[in-house]
């Protein structure tokens, strides 16, 4: 099993803030942010809808990539769920990948030494 | 960034604020005048017993944070509409209602007994509902700036009297008495009923939960909190009753801190507790006509009342649910006028509803636990499902020993009986037809989440679904 995973959040747009926040707290020393456009299950349907849309309609969305030690990711992912969580839909979804490697380009470190 | 004001200290002033009122003092007196300093051992239990309760609505806060109906939207999304609309219309409006017009009572009888004027005690309760409702109806919020003061007062006051009479350093005449007439644990067990009162509603601090600085923990802790000054508090003022009041005098008085006040401190002391439980009930009554019509309006905006509670004036307030709190307030404080049985009967009465209501949280606790097990909570009640149970437990048993008199029980349960009986007549035919609902099948938790947002209703109304 990789000592590295990605975590990968597809979230609202207005969590952003307090999340870094709670992940600065934890010791988390990175992040990449993309605004996306996506969609779940309820194929891009607002809440208040009486019906779901029958075509998929792709709404703004946030991306949050963080790379960490295998060990901290049930920590992280815990505070990731609790922050993102309000109940409504659209709260998002959360991706956890292994990572092969992981290279700090200007001293040539590799894996957890590079995080 | 959001900036969060508040802080533990807020939410417990908060909660205490919120939670004393004039009504307690005669739940205070009754138990008290019957058990003596025993009694604390009652309000002991009925402290824990509302401890499980904040625990298990903060779990539920957690699990559907930031929503404005509270225990009736956690209720219909754990079992559905019709126990949602029987707790909300029988736990809380009905409830609320009733205790200000025992508060109104209380006021009224204090009033006329400091004022000695020769003037019915009910025209008192019928200057100030008027005058409330005048200003609501004119969107003027009388008391918006000064409600913690006048808080801070009572509960301040009562601190103030309880230690000068547990210390026994005022002015006037002690008594000689037992500190204690019952010590069997049956009677101490049925009492905690009536000391029940002494302690709900802290959970009204769950709403200032988004202002404060690590809710998860500091809005549970400081209800927690709360609810052990209070029990500090009262426990004093027992002493202080001990030291100075006849135990039968306050068993039978229908304004007990009046009467304490004029023991401890003469006719200053009167005066006092007279103008500090007014202001506390001008404003306890102020807020109770605003909420309880804001809450109608929200039911009905969710369909779960007729339209005309949702109809606001050129002010913008929904007025007819403000006139009709009122009148209720004005009925119930008609029936208990100056008659303490009637106050003490209406209190427990009033309980069993609340009672009822709490019951329905530890259920929609158990019922998310079940369904929900894995939803991300910032707070979750430990010890699994025990600490719901003791409080299901426990408050049944309340229920069932609301008065150690028969009679007087039967006449509560057939009231409370009575109201849910008419209560769920009507929840089942306007369900069904009004809002095409399943009256027992639970609306999805998103769904009530949605209906927070007020293009939910727009988007019904203009495709005819809800009219």
């Amino acid at each position: 099993m990789s000592r590295i995973s990605k975590i990968e959040v597809i979230t609202g747009m207005s969590k952003l803030t307090n999340l870094i926040q709670e992940l600065s707290k934890v010791g988390v020393r990175g992040v990449t942010v993309m605004q996306v456009l996506g969609c779940g299950v309820e194929m891009g349907t607002q809440e208040y809808e009486v019906e779901l849309n029958e075509v998929m309609e792709l709404l703004p969305k946030q991306q949050i990539n963080i790379v960490v030690e295998a060990n901290k990711v049930d920590k992280i992912l815990d505070i990731i769920k609790k922050e993102l969580y309000t109940g409504h839909i659209g709260d998002g979804k959360i991706f956890v990948y292994d990572i092969d490697n992981v290279i700090r380009v200007r001293t040539g470190e590799e894996g957890v030494e590079a995080l | 960034m959001d900036e969060k004001k508040l802080g533990l200290g807020n939410v417990v002033s908060v909660s205490v604020g919120l939670v004393v009122a004039t009504s307690c003092l005669v739940s205070l007196g009754s138990g008290a005048g019957t058990l003596g300093v025993t009694f604390i051992l009652a309000m002991a239990i009925a402290m824990l017993l509302n401890m499980t309760t904040v625990a298990s609505l903060s779990e539920l806060n957690a699990l559907m944070p930031n929503t404005t109906g509270g225990l009736a939207q956690y209720t219909l999304a754990a079992l559905g509409p019709f126990p949602t609309l029987i707790s909300m219309v029988g736990g809380y409006i009905i409830c609320n209602t009733m205790s200000c017009g025992v508060e109104a009572s209380i006021f009224s009888f204090s009033l006329a007994d400091t004022l000695e004027l020769n003037i019915p005690s009910f025209v008192y309760t019928l200057i100030m509902t008027v005058v409330i409702l005048l200003a609501n109806l004119r969107g003027i919020d009388m008391f918006a700036k000064i409600q913690d003061i006048v808080a801070f007062l009572l509960v301040g006051s009562l601190v103030a009297m309880g230690f000068i009479g547990m210390i026994g350093i005022g002015t006037g005449v002690k008594v000689e008495q037992p500190y204690m007439l019952n010590t069997d644990f049956k009677d101490i067990a049925a009492m905690t009923a009536v000391a029940f009162w002494l302690f709900i509603g802290a959970e009204y601090a769950i709403p200032i939960s988004k202002e404060v600085k690590n809710a998860k923990r500091n809005v549970p802790l400081g209800m927690m909190i709360g609810l052990f000054l209070i029990f500090i508090m009262q426990s004093v003022m027992v002493f202080g009753f001990h030291n100075y009041v006849e135990w039968d005098e306050l068993a039978n008085s229908a304004a007990p801190h009046i009467v304490y006040g004029y023991a401890v401190l003469g006719k200053a002391g009167k005066i006092w507790m007279m103008l500090v439980g007014a202001l506390a009930v001008i404003s306890t009554q102020n807020s109770t006509v605003n909420s309880l019509a804001t809450i109608c309006q929200g039911m009905a905006k969710m369909n779960m009342l007729p339209k005309i509670f949702s109809k606001t004036n050129k002010h913008n307030v929904p007025w007819f649910g403000q006139v009709f709190v009122s009148v209720a307030i004005l009925v119930f404080g008609y029936l208990s006028d100056s008659s303490a049985d009637m106050i003490s009967f209406l209190i427990l009465a009033g309980s069993v509803f609340w009672m009822i209501s709490y019951v329905l949280a530890h259920i929609d606790l158990l019922v998310f636990r079940k369904r929900l097990p894995n939803a991300p909570r910032n707070f979750k009640v430990p010890g699994g499902v025990i600490i719901p149970i003791i409080g299901i437990v426990g408050t049944v048993y309340m229920i069932l020993n609301i008065s150690s008199d028969p009679h007087e029980r039967l006449m509560i349960w057939l009231l409370t009986g009575g109201c849910f009986v008419v209560l769920g007549v009507y929840s089942a035919i306007w369900i069904k037809v009004k809002m095409k609902m399943k009256i027992f099948k639970s609306v999805p938790l998103e769904k009530v989440m949605a209906m927070e947002n007020d293009l939910y209703y727009h988007v019904r109304k203009s495709k005819g679904i809800w009219r």
